[in-house]
């Protein structure tokens, strides 16, 4: 197509993995015979929506469809089919549905689909409960579910919570499964870096998958060249930054699901709300998702004016073939990108409105004061205000947390007292969500008063490495992320800020306003560009867990048949614990730049209000 | 802070070229360091858009086609899983009938081209349909991904869908995978089901979700074995099968004992057990590995369950009881306590109010009766709520917003952001003066506010507070530069002429004249200052 062909090499095909899971499902269904209904898991809801409709449950014997609640199913026929996220509360909550039709006598034939995997806990639950041999159980592997042609998401924005916060690694097999797929579709990727303990993990895990799957002949040419494997807790900083790239912001202020967004009617002109879609595929939105927000309406407003031109040509048509080809080839392109452009008008009108209320400027200020590190005492200041005046909960945490993410947790006096205020004006029943946070490093107390004792504590963590001891200390010490260190060391925050150039910008800090450049992003680029952590160890050492490196060497690369000349070029970045959409900018930013293609893979598309509430304590 | 005076002065004197609004996006935006949202063509305004002109454009866009028109080919392909009207509630009985799943059908945009476009592709190009199904047909016995679709193929659609070569080497390698897999299972069938697999295998077995057995680990070694095996292999499925199987097979003694050197089987067991709601064994487990931090969290947790205040607050203060010897845990002790002490009083509060109210005679009461149960509330509604229906009450009152500023150490700020909200919403303006005026050593008084004056004022100002009041606070605004452009904002004309006389600025006052009323007093008074001689201006 026209498009890969501008935008340098070609990246694989996405929609193979969406074709997949839904035969998948498809066979599933029809593995039960005759009509069913259709049980889902309300978390399944939005992401089964990219891979299979209604319409197409239908064709295939579903009848009604519920979603999975604490209440019994009434009515329906003697087929019921659960579709749901591998989860203990889950299969208790069927396993409660299965008791009850027992005791009203009801008699159904019970299927289970999990997803991404059948969970051997899960099966001991069913068990325990005594509605084993009642149920047939079978695994639907829907993981990486393509949202765009570069973007892949788990969808599972739970394994932030399970993982990082308690430890958990149940979907870890998961993940590595999904790239298993991806190298049997698309070739194995010779190159993979990692940094974390995660991304160790997980390559571990496809090592060993792959290996349980024998050597295979090179039949598949390789089309990816780089795995790039990188936990969240590496970056804490990024997805906390209010976003001000367009689609960052559509995700901060509409909130975007699965790749889809809903405008209500302050953004339609209409009394109606409208879902679309957001995607590479639609022009207008193409052009505009990775600007700067101060760099969107100038270009729809031009847009707007040479729609009206195009229009203005059905005046001059003249002919009746001129016409014929106006209203068959033109028009409803015509329609299309009107409609497009009335809605995203719309939305930064909504976006302007809503952040010219209020203290954006002085949030703004605060947040480029922490990631600077310059006037941290205003920062708090502002901070502290915010609390007493009871602003936004989510937002006050987040910048709570990147006050201490920033700074390397925060002094005694100053961490008791936002503390005691937090508590104050949004309730005592948050010490619950500030226990999470300080278990995941995000808002803690700094342990000494100096920070030469931040060797110190290493130094005891490193002899103190196994039984109860570390686990203790694990809890206790924050994963210091060194930010201010290698911030410095990555040039994380431009000297010219002042006539920092955000129209064509040569920098990829353009996504922060000139601001700062995201770590993860910009670590990335470093290690892609050495091939290696040769060079950036120093940077590495900073940051929480290990770094490694598997490269296939050079000869042998390139020699199986049938490899993508480009493949060198294309670049797999999976973010394990989520990315946000300022990422994903950046990321295509930084492909632009040096050449590559860069495909985004991630548990979950987050932002700073979903990081946060996804590890609330308390409702 | 950013922005130098120099700035400042000069976003002060440009306030008056432009009008009010545009002033401030474009002085918001002067004084942000970054450049924020700057747009080259426009200049100024917010996040680079004014919202005048975005609205414009936008209402025009929408009049070009009427905005329902636009969007009417919508209304067939919209419904998604997360519209709920359309996914009947098992209690409600209702369900989707075949009928409603037609228009329900979802179309990604793909499709949307009109139809007209689709036939006449059609016609002009049939060979390249059938050339690829052609292509395809090789393919097709390998067993190619089935593309199920519903709504009508485009010809981008079916151009896409043929797949290039390394698809068909895809498949051949899947079918290659497909055999090896199912050798292998054969190999596996034929080893004997109670010979124990080296537990390496069998931890493999569980995460490729393969039958296995633990039965035949009968031996502690054994048992422990396969639970590192598991916890190297790195699956949480695998480790929390091995560490459940460990926990019924040993006595307790003996699974606290390695269950403790393990951290990462620790994590699972207690995911697990949170997750399968066994909360008093996760208690006996948290205790037995001595992190009474996590037993303290446990128990608050389950202490908020009553969804009333005073059974919450009993079983809160439960929880303070038990946990009253633990030094290091006294900080979040103390906290709970004033969690209970606070519930308590706002029962207490809200019972004397219900009769307060009930009598009619209590004017605040009266005009606006309260619009939610006080219990439960955050300690800052409290303050609010308190110092709006019991602002004048003495300190010894229980519900006198003093009291609790000094019962629950509230901060100064804290309290004067609360007390001013409450008493500008009252428009009690004489007690606002009260509140910031403080006495000093020699009985002489002094405004004072810890907040600043530019927040009293913009509270003041969103209170609709008369012109007067407003210039009252604002001569207190200490730096002239902020003085100024808040004054200019809220029409505070006299503070705007003597900060310009502050700052000999001449031409600036010059120019402010056309802001002032015709023959208003503000006028008279804006050019006494100008014919004032004894100043010396600066222009």
């Amino acid at each position: 197509m026209a498009v890969s062909a501008v935008l340098g090499p070609k990246l694989p095909d996405l929609q193979y993995l969406k074709r997949l899971a839904r035969d998948q499902l498809v066979h599933l269904l029809e593995s039960l015979p005759g009509r069913k209904d259709l049980v889902i898991d309300p978390d399944l809801m939005t992401p089964l929506d990219r891979i299979a409709g209604a319409s197409l449950l239908k064709q295939h014997g579903v009848d009604k469809i519920f979603k999975l609640e604490r209440t019994k199913i009434h009515g329906g026929c003697d087929q019921l089919v659960y579709l749901v996220r591998s989860k203990l509360t889950t299969t208790k909550l069927i396993a409660d549905q299965i008791t009850a039709d027992i005791r009203d006598a009801r008699k159904r034939k019970y299927k289970i689909i999990m997803t991404p995997r059948r969970l051997q806990v899960c099966d001991m639950v069913l068990e325990h409960e005594g509605v084993f041999g009642l149920v047939s159980i079978e695994e639907l592997h829907l993981d990486l579910i393509p949202l765009d042609r570069d973007l892949l998401s788990m969808e599972l924005p739970q394994f932030f919570r399970d993982y990082f916060l308690h430890g958990d690694q149940t979907w870890l097999a998961s993940i590595a499964k999904s790239l298993v797929n991806i190298q049997s579709l698309f070739g194995p990727i010779p190159n993979v870096y990692g940094q974390g303990r995660c991304a160790k993990m997980v390559a571990d895990m496809v090592e060993m998958m792959m290996s349980e799957q024998g050597e295979r002949q090179s039949s598949v040419g390789c089309e990816i060249g780089h795995l790039f494997l990188i936990d969240r807790d590496v970056d804490y900083v990024t997805p906390l930054c209010t976003q001000v790239t367009y689609e960052g912001l559509l995700d901060d202020i509409f909130g975007i699901k699965s790749g889809s967004v809903e405008f209500g009617p302050d953004v339609t002109g209409t009394d109606k709300s409208i879902k679309i879609m957001l995607s590479g595929e639609d022009e207008v939105f193409r052009a505009i998702r990775d600007r700067h927000f101060s760099n969107v309406f100038g270009f729809l407003s031009a847009k707007a004016k040479e729609l009206q031109t195009s229009y203005d040509k059905r005046h001059n048509l003249k002919s009746v073939q001129d016409m014929k080809q106006f209203v068959s080839e033109e028009l409803s392109n015509l329609k299309k990108q009107h409609k497009a452009l009335t809605l995203h008008i719309g939305a930064c009108e909504t976006i302007t409105k809503n952040k010219s209320r209020g203290d954006f400027e002085e949030q703004m200020r605060t947040e480029h004061g922490l990631l600077e590190g310059v006037d941290v005492r205003e920062c708090i200041n502002f901070i502290e205000e915010s609390i007493n005046r009871q602003h936004s909960r989510t937002e006050v945490l987040r910048l709570l947390c990147m006050l201490s993410s920033t700074q390397g947790g925060l002094p005694s006096k100053d961490y008791k007292s936002l503390k005691t205020q937090f508590l104050q004006s949004y309730g005592t029943e948050h010490l619950l969500t500030l226990h999470n946070l300080k278990k995941l490093g995000l808002f803690v107390e700094q342990q000494a008063p100096d920070a030469t004792t931040n060797k110190l504590t290493d130094k005891m963590a490193a002899k103190l490495t196994d039984g109860m001891a570390s686990l203790q200390l694990q809890l206790q010490l924050p994963k210091k992320s060194q930010f201010r260190a290698v911030s410095r060391k990555l040039n994380l925050i431009p000297k010219s800020a002042e006539n920092f150039e955000l129209r064509n910008p040569n920098d990829m800090a353009y996504v922060f306003s000139g601001a700062y450049a995201p770590l993860s992003c910009k670590l990335i680029e470093q290690v892609l560009q050495r091939e290696g952590w040769t060079g950036v160890e120093d940077i590495a050492k900073l940051l929480p867990g290990d770094n490694f490196v598997h490269l296939k060497a050079k000869s042998a690369r390139g020699k199986s048949a049938g490899s993508n000349p480009d493949s060198d070029k294309i670049v797999l970045v999976y973010f394990l614990g989520g990315c946000s959409y300022t990422e994903v900018s950046a990321l295509r930013f930084l492909g632009k730049q040096k050449g590559y293609r860069f495909l985004v893979a991630t548990t979950a598309l987050i932002n700073g209000g979903k990081l946060i509430e996804s590890v609330s304590g308390w409702k | 802070m950013a922005g130098s005076k120099k700035d400042q002065a000069r976003m002060a004197a440009a306030a008056f070229t432009a009008d009010d609004e545009d002033y401030w996006e474009e002085s918001a935006v002067t004084a942000s360091k970054k450049n924020m949202f700057d747009d080259e063509e426009e200049g100024f305004t917010v996040l680079g858009v004014s919202e005048g002109k975005a609205a414009r454009l936008s209402s025009a866009l929408r009049s070009t086609v009427g905005a329902d028109a636009l969007f009417a080919d919508e209304d067939n392909d919209d419904i998604t899983w997360e519209t709920s009207s359309n996914i009947s509630n098992s209690s409600s009985h209702g369900s989707i009938t075949s009928s409603e799943y037609r228009s329900a059908r979802y179309t990604p945009p793909a499709n949307r081209s009109g139809s007209l476009s689709t036939t006449s592709s059609r016609s002009t190009a049939p060979t390249v349909t059938l050339g690829g199904s052609q292509d395809n047909s090789l393919s097709v016995q390998f067993n190619k991904p089935k593309i199920t679709r519903s709504e009508p193929m485009s010809l981008e659609d079916a151009i896409v869908d043929v797949p290039a070569k390394q698809v068909t080497a895809t498949e051949v390698s899947k079918l290659e995978t497909e055999i090896q897999f199912l050798r292998r299972q054969v190999q596996l069938g034929e080893r004997a089901r109670w010979t124990s697999l080296p537990v390496k295998e069998t931890v493999k077995r569980i995460i490729l979700g393969q039958p296995y057995s633990l039965e035949a680990y009968k031996s502690l070694q054994d048992k422990l074995a396969l639970m590192d095996a598991a916890i190297k292999m790195h699956d949480g499925d695998a480790i929390t099968i091995t560490v459940l199987f460990l926990k019924r097979t040993v006595k307790k003694s003996i699974f606290h004992q390695e269950l403790i050197k393990r951290p990462v089987a620790v994590n699972h067991l207690i995911h697990f057990l949170w997750c399968h709601y066994d909360l008093d064994e996760l208690e006996e487990l948290y205790k037995m590995l001595r992190r009474m931090e996590d037993v303290f969290v446990l128990k608050y947790k389950q202490s908020l369950a009553p969804s009333q205040a005073a059974g919450r607050a009993q079983s809160i203060a439960a929880v303070v009881r038990s946990f009253q010897h633990d030094s290091s845990l006294a900080p979040d002790s103390t906290l709970l306590l004033e969690q209970c002490t606070l519930l308590q009083r706002q029962l207490q509060i809200q019972e004397e109010d219900k009769k307060i109210a009930a009598g009619g005679k209590h004017p605040v009461f009266r005009d606006h009766p309260p619009k939610a149960q006080l219990p439960l509330t955050p300690l800052t509604t409290t303050l609010y709520y308190c110092s709006f229906y019991h602002y004048n009450e003495s300190d010894s009152s229980l519900s006198s917003p003093l009291s609790i500023k000094r019962d629950f150490q509230v901060s100064d700020k804290q309290y004067t952001w609360s007390a001013l909200n409450a008493l500008a919403k009252l428009h009690r303006w004489k007690e606002i003066e009260a509140l910031l005026t403080s006495k000093n050593w020699f009985g002489g008084t002094k405004m004072k506010a810890c907040i600043g004056f530019e927040k009293v004022v913009e509270i003041l100002s969103k209170q609709k507070a008369p012109i007067d009041i407003l210039s009252k606070y604002l001569a207190y605004i200490e730096d002239p530069n902020e003085r100024l452009a808040l004054a200019a904002k809220h029409k505070c004309h006299r503070i705007v002429v003597d900060t310009l006389i502050q700052l000999k600025d001449r031409a600036a006052l010059e120019d402010y004249r056309l802001k002032t009323p015709d023959y208003s007093l503000e006028r008279q008074y804006l050019i006494t200052a100008l014919n004032n001689s004894q100043v010396k201006w600066k222009n």
